[in-house]
């Protein structure tokens, strides 16, 4: 009879988990999916980082559309219509 | 304004001029600084994700008590673990040295010749005369004088009358249960092939802890093929087998078993267990493959399907043990060798070779730090 010593700390780490579509308990395809923790014991960790960089890209572009017809307008009213004495 | 005002003036200018320009320096400095800091603890935090799984030997020493081991286990610390051996005697032994601390024989109306393990902590066996009992082993955790000390038991969930699953007393060859707080489901094969099903309804008085377990529905059918491996849905809806080179999924409704599902397997199954959960099976093959099967809802209801397959075994798989709190299972094949495996990551993280090629038994401690083989 053995008795084994194991560290392993993080096994559900892989770059497939983090950049690749997994197929998860109970769902009926593989997908990426970002759900790190829940109130049950035998939960699944679903660690998926493309709907966070995703969400990040998204949250960016969405603010870009903002940002960028104020900063092109105010650009061209600074150089073109602004009274000299003010520029 | 004198001269001397001014150049009061002056100097206080170019003093406050020094002191600024020293000030916004330290501070774009320290903000330079800040930043690598957060970085190097952010790649500090992050770091032992990638570290590979350490596996190393602590202690090994003879069977406990002898026989023929059915199932180990250990308690959470790996400090006590408790054999069950096939005349029906429970061993609890110091996992540090094998000491024997305490033997306990179980009261089986006969001999044993099924057992199932697939709730962590559980372990129910099946007679040659169709009876089935369920044991549960416990360590209670106690500090007397400051010191840890682990006092194993035996719990009796469904009494400690073993239940009459086959009422023709035939002998029992493959089991699975599933138990809830008010039922349990029980699932047997027989030696000359039918497969039963049994639900009861379980009441624990909360005055004295006894309790009273009434049959509910008992059905049974005709085996279309030998089966080697049984399992049982935690909600009791189907019942898993294992057959020679095929799954079987059997629907229970209304206490009936209905239409067997058969799913083709690549190899010989030899081995059959549910990941932690309940909802994926592990099968083991004989060309050392471990296939993850799932049931996953398509048009027709739920069916089994094949998720992923670890091809790191090349001997016929002999065990597989799950993790209690995570979806790791560990396989054993019968060349020795034993491999640490992730379902989700899909990684199979440690492989090692054990001496006396024979690896029986699988025993994770709840925590996963201590394997028992």
């Amino acid at each position: 009879m053995h008795v084994y010593q194991i560290d392993n700390e993080y096994p559900e780490i892989s770059w497939d988990v983090l950049w690749a579509k997994v197929w998860y308990e109970g769902y009926d395809k593989p997908d990426y999916i970002w759900q790190s923790s829940a109130s049950n014991q035998d939960f699944e960790p679903k660690l998926s980082l493309v709907p966070l960089s995703f969400g990040t890209i998204k949250a960016a572009v969405y603010a870009m559309l903002f940002a960028i017809p104020i900063a092109l307008l105010g650009a061209i009213f600074t150089a073109q219509f602004m009274a000299p004495r003010m520029r | 304004m004198s001269a001397s005002i001014i150049s009061i003036h002056y100097r206080r200018r170019v003093i406050q001029d020094h002191l600024v320009r020293y000030f916004v320096g330290a501070g774009g400095i320290s903000v330079v600084i800040t930043i690598t800091l957060i970085f190097f603890y952010l790649f500090y935090e992050v770091i032992p994700i990638f570290s590979s799984v350490d596996i190393h030997e602590s202690q090994s020493y003879s069977l406990p008590g002898g026989g023929m081991t059915i199932h180990t286990g250990m308690d959470e610390y790996g400090q006590v673990g408790v054999r069950f051996v096939s005349d029906g005697r429970v061993i609890f032994f110091n996992a540090k040295d094998g000491k024997q601390l305490a033997t306990q024989k179980l009261l089986l109306p006969g001999a044993i010749t099924a057992y199932s393990h697939n709730i962590p902590d559980f372990v129910s066996f099946g007679t040659n005369n169709g009876q089935v009992l369920v044991v549960k082993y416990v360590f209670d955790v106690s500090y007397p004088e400051n010191v840890k000390t682990i006092t194993p038991r035996l719990e009796y969930p469904l009494g400690v009358e073993p239940l009459v699953l086959d009422e023709s007393e035939k002998a029992l060859s493959y089991l699975a249960i599933q138990i809830a707080d008010d039922s349990a489901g029980i699932t047997a094969t027989t030696e000359d092939g039918r497969l039963l099903y049994a639900h009861y309804t379980r009441e624990e008085s909360f005055l004295n802890g006894a309790i009273n377990i009434e049959l509910d529905s008992l059905t049974e059918i005709k085996l279309p093929t030998v089966v080697n491996g049984l399992l049982l849905d935690p909600l009791n809806r189907f019942i898993f087998a294992s057959e020679d080179n095929a799954l079987l999924q059997f629907n229970i409704s209304d206490s009936e078993i209905r239409n067997a599902i058969r799913y083709p397997l690549s190899g010989k199954a030899t081995r059959l267990e549910y990941l932690l959960g309940d909802i994926s099976l592990l099968v083991g093959l004989d060309n050392g493959q471990v296939q993850q099967w799932m049931p996953v809802r398509t048009g027709t209801g739920r069916q089994l399907t094949l998720i992923r397959t670890f091809r790191e075994q090349t001997a016929s798989v002999s065990n597989i043990s799950a993790e209690h709190r995570r979806k790791g299972f560990a396989v054993a094949s019968e060349d020795g060798r034993v491999t640490i495996n992730y379902s989700t990551s899909h990684r199979t993280l440690a492989s090692f070779k054990i001496a006396d090629a024979n690896v029986r038994t699988l025993a994770w401690t709840s925590r996963g730090k201590h394997l028992l083989v």
